[in-house]
């Protein structure tokens, strides 16, 4: 061997032992499923929509602060989802056929634990959940999380009522004309109706109807209100496609209708703004702010396009304080309801936009996390 | 380019009008009989499981594949002419649902507007081919019969959502 070959078998011989005393041997592993801490306050959930294949949905399970995938939930025919206030549970109203695409329909109602994101439970719901992009106010918890108001559409609309402590369907109310549920504390539930009106229902402990009012809203022949609204508290935003905001208050007795405010001063909306999007209002509760996706360039075939630019609003007077914007088109909003929030967007590739509040910055993208993301949820 | 990319862009030939809905409300009941009655008129298509012939027609313009095909103007979904179906019928396999929305578009043809049923067609999943959005005539879902949000696989044995057709049902003049 000549030497300089001998030196570099020595070096190479020097390299492994070196290596091998460095490097142990590695410990025999065992293999296990990972659990969730509880959520936490930006805990969010993607209702994945993949209109490439509605028969398997999913929701995605994110850490916007770590900006991490957590888990996903399966499930069927575009469901809706919903969260218990408690953070204990996610509900999904599923929709299967016994052979995959046809066969016998089975809706169910799944309860799914938040920390293993595994099903804890589930109930057989009438076969009309409401199949549509996936609409925020379709599936949702009473305030103290007894029942959970599941939208049907048939096209008839009512509403299955599910006592989730006795994991039973209570009752099914019919609500003609009307659409969705938007929850009012503890045993109440509204929804809007194509006459203008919203009608409220209040129900007993057993989940039965004990009364119904009709108040009148908006004038449906004069414009056009989306239906897509967000809330703090029981008062709720809605806003036209032309861009006035429509607050409700629903704490009293009956439906008071607030005072509405305008998103643009009159030069802006001649110049083309207004609002659009699918969820295309979000509130941040504690800082009594709301947050709307707007077009530069409106069109009223426009109504439900995504946008990279958000205006902030504060609540208690309508005042513009930011805009923010975003480098994908979002479509659907979401704020977190803590003291120190977040605001989250549903970009088209599948992404999800994340805003700090507190410094009105864009912190980051999580990309293609889902496939056709239609709506953002959080505790 | 990305699915959703394409799902929400429209050509700058985009040439289809918006009917105010009042004026389509006004018109409602009685369109379906003027439209029938009316000489000068496209027929009343029907949809049908018979192949259509997907050729431009005199006074019909335009390209039944093509998100821009003015009988479009508020369809949300895959367009069945791409799925293996045509304009009025659904692919092979497939159920029409006669439960449907519907919407108003202008024939750049003739200048008229027409009242466009959006049938859904069902049993299958997602054709996932030809995704088109166009939301000129649309309203709220508390109006859900001129909203295409709606999955409107209710008229058939199975609710599953594969494609959309765009039939002719009569003016809205």
């Amino acid at each position: 061997m000549h030497s300089s070959k001998k030196l570099t078998f020595s070096l190479l011989l020097a390299t492994g032992l070196i290596s091998t005393s460095v490097n142990a041997e590695l410990p025999v592993e065992e293999v296990g499923t990972t659990t969730l801490s509880a959520p936490d306050d930006h805990r969010s959930y993607m209702v994945d929509f993949e209109f490439n294949n509605m028969v398997s949905t999913r929701v995605v399970v994110v850490d916007p602060d770590k900006k991490k995938y957590l888990g996903m939930i399966p499930t069927g025919h575009a469901a809706p989802a919903a969260l218990s206030h408690n953070r204990k549970t996610v509900y999904t109203a599923d929709i299967f056929f016994s052979r995959y695409v046809r066969g016998e329909r089975t809706d169910v109602l799944t309860a799914w634990d938040s920390r293993t994101l595994s099903p804890e439970w589930e109930v057989k719901i009438p076969t009309k959940r409401s199949f549509s992009l996936t609409e925020r106010f379709a599936l949702s918890t009473s305030a103290d999380d007894k029942f959970v108001y599941i939208y049907n559409f048939t096209p008839s609309t009512s509403v299955t009522i599910v006592d989730t402590e006795k994991q039973a369907v209570a009752s099914e109310l019919a609500i003609p004309g009307c659409i969705l549920n938007y929850p009012i504390g503890d045993r109440q539930f509204a929804s809007l109706c194509g006459d203008g009106s919203i009608q409220v229902i209040t129900l007993d402990s057993a989940g039965q109807e004990t009364g119904r009012s009709v108040t009148e809203f908006f004038d449906p022949d004069q414009e056009r209100l989306v239906e897509r609204a967000t809330h703090v508290g029981k008062t709720y935003y809605f806003v036209t496609t032309e861009g006035d905001v429509v607050p409700l208050d629903l704490s009293g007795d009956t439906p008071e209708v607030l005072p509405r405010w305008s998103l643009t001063t009159e030069e802006q909306r001649a110049e083309g703004w207004a609002p659009g999007g699918w969820q295309l209002i979000a509130a941040a509760p504690e800082l009594n702010r709301m947050y709307v996706l707007m077009h530069p360039d409106h069109k009223p075939h426009k109504w439900e396009d995504p946008s990279t630019i958000i205006w902030e609003f504060d609540l208690k007077n309508g005042k513009k304080l930011r805009t923010l914007e975003s480098p994908n088109l979002i479509w659907s909003l979401s704020a977190t309801s803590d003291d120190d929030p977040l605001l989250l967007g549903t970009n088209i590739e599948g992404g999800l936009e994340i805003f700090d509040l507190g410094s009105g910055q864009h912190t980051g993208t999580m990309e293609g996390v889902t496939k056709t993301p239609t709506l953002v949820l959080n505790h | 380019m990305k699915f959703l990319d394409r799902f929400f862009e429209r050509s700058s030939r985009h040439v289809a009008s918006t009917t105010g809905r009042r004026h389509f409300i006004a018109k409602f009941g009685s369109l379906l009989a003027i439209g029938t009655a009316a000489p000068v008129l496209l027929p009343i298509d029907r949809t049908s499981k018979a192949l259509a012939a997907e050729a431009p027609k005199a006074g019909d313009p335009g390209d039944p594949t093509s998100c821009d095909y003015w009988r479009y103007c508020s369809v949300d979904g895959f367009l069945c002419s791409c799925c293996g179906g045509s304009v009025t019928s659904c692919p092979p396999g497939t159920e029409v649902s006669h439960v449907t929305w519907v919407g108003t578009c202008r024939n750049p043809a003739d200048g008229i507007d027409y009242i466009i049923s959006y049938n859904d067609c069902c049993g299958k999943h997602s054709c996932g081919t030809c995704a088109c959005t166009r939301n000129d005539s649309e309203e709220p879902m508390y109006r859900p019969f001129n909203n295409n949000d709606i999955n409107w696989c209710l008229g058939a044995e199975s609710n599953v959502y594969n494609c959309t057709v765009a039939v002719i049902r009569g003016t809205a003049i």
